[in-house]
């Protein structure tokens, strides 16, 4: 297999595809077969070799994770942020919509009045950069062949976005504290109708029905569908079926699964939370591109990677921090 | 027990509370309040933990009769706001325990909620303080139910009394007679030495404003040369 060849395979699949693919065993189309079959004789000659000359294993995360990231939509936080790409060395600035604060006072004709006025909020980005540093042993890549590569792709992919996720749902988390309108204290381990309802009318009052957004662990959503009340046959069915109902009020519910972990065993949902969201509350800009670095270590027998520049910046204030809202259980 | 049957519950906080009893549900917006029977109290109080995180408290005349019913016998501890203000304004050893020792997050989230109040009306808040709570809600993130932060006690030192202070200002006068009279007996041999010992600070002098080469330098004789020098 030569350098070409593979570089043209990566050119004209989808190669995280084609990792997810692997790792779920799904079925291959006939282009995909040849491309897994050539793709898995390449990594085992590395495996044997010890050599990957032209770097193709980073090449290739870097490509999968560039197709992934900064292409592919990611539902919740498209539902959130407004998102975009910047340059690695460009700069950011964020402006909110700005309160309609103006007065009209009443007056005599002809008269002045006094001049009120509208406040323009800038606020500056947050920026974060994340990495990931890993090792591939030739053992691994003579044994499993491709699969090896796949999987590490796949899960770097799949822990880079979970962390973004967490820093943004933390720094919601932290800007909206106990005092404030949009903090609703839920007495109970569950939400009940009464603070699901607070908080749906909330999300109602600042958004068009259907932009309101409630994210929370699935045990909350699965709590919020089954309450008791009005729900009709076609709710029941829905419950029954999918175990949550879709809506609340006209607010959109996305469970999380709490089986989904970090790397360090933490969950990626907090507990005792359940999020509204109305409309989009800031913007959400991918920085740079990721680069994935390669050093062959012959006698360790592996290869060290290091996947680099997985940066992003986030972007909302105390003025969209007002779209939020929290509910936290006891 | 009390005469009547309703009893006023009232959140003192400015965000909505909600609680469920057997039959309905309330909200309860901040600053307001409700009246709710011993019953809907038991079973309140039986399933969630509101009163004992301090979401919701009494009337003053008659939350010990209350508290006693419910048999929350620490009641004394749970936090008012107007506490946690003073907490997190005067810390003290004992006050940083109680915010650390808190283990549920709905009743920290109230200590974080007065913290922020507080610096967004521009007070000036102690650091050690706002560094325990964010440490602690980093805790509570990573589902560290216990505290791992350890607080060192400082003990303050007391001033010293009226009387402490008279004895050691006598101690002091007795001192100085003391020297004095032992300089007045040994001034006939030291004025020998005393041409070789003012020699020594002078000549230090010297060395000093050479190397400072400062125009300040010319109150001596032996610096004249050098401070042109320093002028240029």
């Amino acid at each position: 297999m030569t350098y070409t060849e593979i570089a043209e395979l990566a050119g004209s699949i989808n190669v995280y595809e084609l990792a997810c693919k692997t790792i779920d065993k799904a079925e291959f189309s006939e282009d995909e077969a040849t491309a897994v079959a050539s793709l898995d004789d390449w990594a085992r000659e590395i495996g044997r070799t010890g050599l990957d000359k032209n770097h193709e294993i980073a090449a290739f995360i870097t490509r999968a994770l560039n197709d992934e990231i900064y292409n592919a939509p990611d539902e919740l936080l498209d539902l959130m942020f407004e998102r975009g790409t910047i340059g690695e060395d460009d700069d950011g600035e964020g402006y909110s919509s700005p309160k309609n604060t103006l007065i009209a006072y009443e007056a005599a004709h002809g008269g002045n009045v006094d001049r009120s006025f509208i406040d323009v909020s800038v606020f500056t980005p947050k920026v974060r950069n994340r990495q990931i540093e890993t090792d591939l042993s030739f053992k691994e890549l003579r044994t499993s062949g491709w699969k090896s590569v796949a999987i590490l792709t796949e899960y770097a992919i799949a822990q880079l976005k979970n962390q973004m996720f967490v820093d943004v749902l933390n720094a919601i988390d932290q800007i909206i504290t106990n005092g404030a309108e949009n903090y609703i204290a839920e007495a109970t381990a569950v939400p009940t109708a009464t603070s699901m309802d607070k908080l749906a009318l909330y999300l109602l009052d600042r958004a068009q029905a259907g932009q309101g957004v409630i994210i929370a662990r699935s045990a909350y959503i699965q709590a919020a569908s089954k309450l008791a009340g009005f729900a009709s046959n076609n709710m029941k069915d829905a419950v029954n079926r999918q175990g949550f109902l879709g809506e609340y009020d006209g607010c959109l519910m996305k469970p999380v699964s709490a089986a989904i972990k970090l790397g360090n065993g933490s969950i990626v949902m907090p507990d005792d939370r359940l999020f509204g969201i109305a409309g989009k509350i800031g913007t959400l800009d991918m920085k740079g591109e990721v680069h994935v670095y390669e050093s062959e270590d012959i006698n360790n027998e592996k290869i060290h990677l290091k996947i680099a520049d997985f940066t992003y910046s986030y972007a909302f204030n105390s003025t969209t921090a007002e779209n939020m809202a929290k509910i936290v259980t006891a | 027990m009390a005469k009547r049957n309703l009893y006023i519950v009232r959140n003192e906080g400015t965000s909505p509370v909600c609680i469920t009893t057997k039959d309905t549900g309330y909200c309860i917006e901040g600053g307001q309040s409700i009246p709710l029977s011993m019953e809907e109290l038991i079973y309140l109080n039986g399933t969630t933990p509101v009163f004992r995180n301090g979401l919701l408290f009494f009337d003053r005349e008659e939350e010990e009769a209350i508290y006693d019913e419910l048999k929350i016998h620490n009641w004394k501890d749970i936090l008012h706001n107007s506490d946690i203000e003073n907490l997190i304004l005067h810390p003290t050893y004992d006050g940083l325990r109680k915010i650390i020792g808190i283990e549920s997050i709905s009743y920290f989230e109230r200590i974080r909620g007065v913290h922020v109040g507080l610096i967004n009306a521009g007070v000036d808040i102690n650091n050690k303080v706002s560094a325990v709570i964010a440490e602690r809600q980093k805790e509570f993130r990573n589902q560290k139910i216990k505290s791992a932060i350890v607080l060192s006690k400082t003990e303050p030192v007391e001033a010293p009394s009226a009387a402490e202070v008279a004895a050691m200002s006598e101690q002091i006068a007795r001192l100085q007679a003391m020297v004095e009279n032992l300089s007045k007996a040994s001034s006939a041999p030291q004025k020998k030495a005393e041409p070789s010992v003012a020699s020594v600070p002078a000549a230090k002098k010297e060395t000093d404003d050479a190397v400072a080469k400062k125009p300040a330098a010319k109150k001596t004789a032996t610096k004249k040369p050098s401070a042109p020098k320093a002028k240029n």
